[in-house]
C-alpha cells in the first residue's frame, strides 16, 4: 500500500466481489480499510 | 491517497446500497460503479445492475463520498446525453460526482443489443470528440460543435454541475492516444495495472503533459486493487486440516 502511495497514486479502488456478501463483506472492508489507512495516509 | 469500494454490478441493488452507506459510515473516500449492462463471459446472462440509475440512487441517500462511473462506456450514449447525466447527478450529490470515461471495449454487450461496435481507432477518435463535447457543454452557456462523429447547434445545459469543473477521469491505459486524451482533457486518470506497470504508464502520462504544456499534477491517478483477505486459522480450521 505504502509503495502505491510513494509511486504518486492519488486514490486505489478496491473491489468487492471477493469478499464475500453481507456482514463477511462489511468486516473485510473494515480489515482492509484498518491497514491501508495508515500507509495510504503517510505511515506505515 | 484516497481509498475507494467498487461494488460489484452483479449483487442486487440492496447490497451494493449496504456496501456504499458502509464505506460512507466507515471511512472510505468513494464509491466507484461499472458501466456495463451484462457481465462479459460466462456470467452473460446474469443479473446485472445499471450505473447511471443506482450512482443516482445512490448520490440521493450517501451524503458524503464521491460517486463516479468506472467508467462509462462512450459508445452507449451521445456524449450530451452524459453531460446531461452527469450533471444532474452532480446535483443530486452536492457535487461529489466523478465522470469515468473510456472508448468502450465489452463487445458481447455491443452485439447483443444492437449498439456499433466501431474499430479501436474509431471508438478513440469518438472519445476525445466526446471529452470536447462534454467540456463544452459543463462550461459554456451554449456550445456548437462541428465534429467528425459528434455534431452539437447553440446546445445549452443547463444546470451547470456543481463543481466547477466536473471532474473528467479518462479510463484506459493505451500510451499513445488514451494517455494523451487524459493529459488533454482529464482532471483524473485511471487503468487496470500492477504497480510497475502503473509507474511506467505514469511517466508516459507525464510525458504527454510536458508535451503539451501541463503540468502533469493537475491530473490524480487512481487503479484498482484486488485484495484478499485470509480467514483467521480456528480451532475448527486447525482441528479439520490435521484430521487429513
Amino acid at each position: 500500500m505504502k509503495a502505491y502511495a510513494d509511486a504518486g497514486i492519488d486514490e486505489l479502488i478496491v473491489p468487492d466481489f471477493n469478499l464475500g456478501r453481507g456482514e463477511e463483506k462489511c468486516a473485510a472492508l473494515d480489515r482492509i480499510l484498518a491497514c491501508a489507512r495508515p500507509a495510504a495516509s503517510g505511515g506505515g | 491517497m484516497k481509498l475507494s469500494v467498487w461494488p460489484g454490478s452483479l449483487q442486487p441493488y440492496e447490497e451494493i446500497l449496504a456496501v456504499a452507506k458502509h464505506a460512507e459510515a466507515t471511512g472510505w473516500d468513494g464509491v466507484w460503479f461499472a458501466d456495463h449492462f451484462m457481465a462479459d463471459g460466462d456470467l452473460d446472462g446474469a443479473p446485472f445492475e445499471e450505473a447511471w440509475t443506482t450512482l443516482s440512487a445512490l448520490a440521493a441517500v450517501v451524503p458524503r463520498v464521491r460517486l463516479g462511473t468506472l467508467v462509462i462506456g462512450n459508445t452507449y450514449r451521445h456524449p450530451a446525453v452524459l453531460a446531461k447525466m452527469a450533471a444532474s447527478i452532480d446535483q443530486i450529490s452536492g457535487g461529489r460526482f466523478v465522470l469515468g470515461l473510456g472508448a468502450g471495449w465489452q463487445e458481447n454487450e455491443h452485439l447483443a443489443y444492437g449498439i456499433p461496435f466501431y474499430t479501436v481507432r474509431e471508438r478513440l477518435a469518438r472519445l476525445e470528440e466526446a471529452c470536447q463535447v462534454i467540456q463544452g457543454l459543463f462550461r459554456d452557456e451554449r456550445t456548437t460543435f462541428e465534429g467528425h462523429h459528434y455534431q452539437l447547434a447553440n446546445a445549452p445545459l443547463s444546470p451547470k454541475p456543481v463543481q466547477i469543473p466536473l471532474p473528467l477521469m479518462i479510463g484506459g491505459g493505451g500510451e499513445k492516444v488514451t494517455l494523451r486524451i487524459a493529459a488533454r482533457y482529464a482532471q483524473e486518470w485511471n487503468t487496470r495495472a500492477d504497480l510497475e506497470t502503473m509507474i511506467h504508464k505514469m511517466g508516459v502520462l507525464d510525458g504527454h503533459c510536458a508535451d503539451l504544456g501541463r503540468d502533469p499534477a493537475t491530473i490524480t491517478r487512481s487503479t484498482m486493487a484486488l485484495i484478499g483477505i485470509s480467514r483467521p486459522f480456528s480451532r475448527e480450521t486447525r482441528s479439520a486440516s490435521t484430521s487429513r
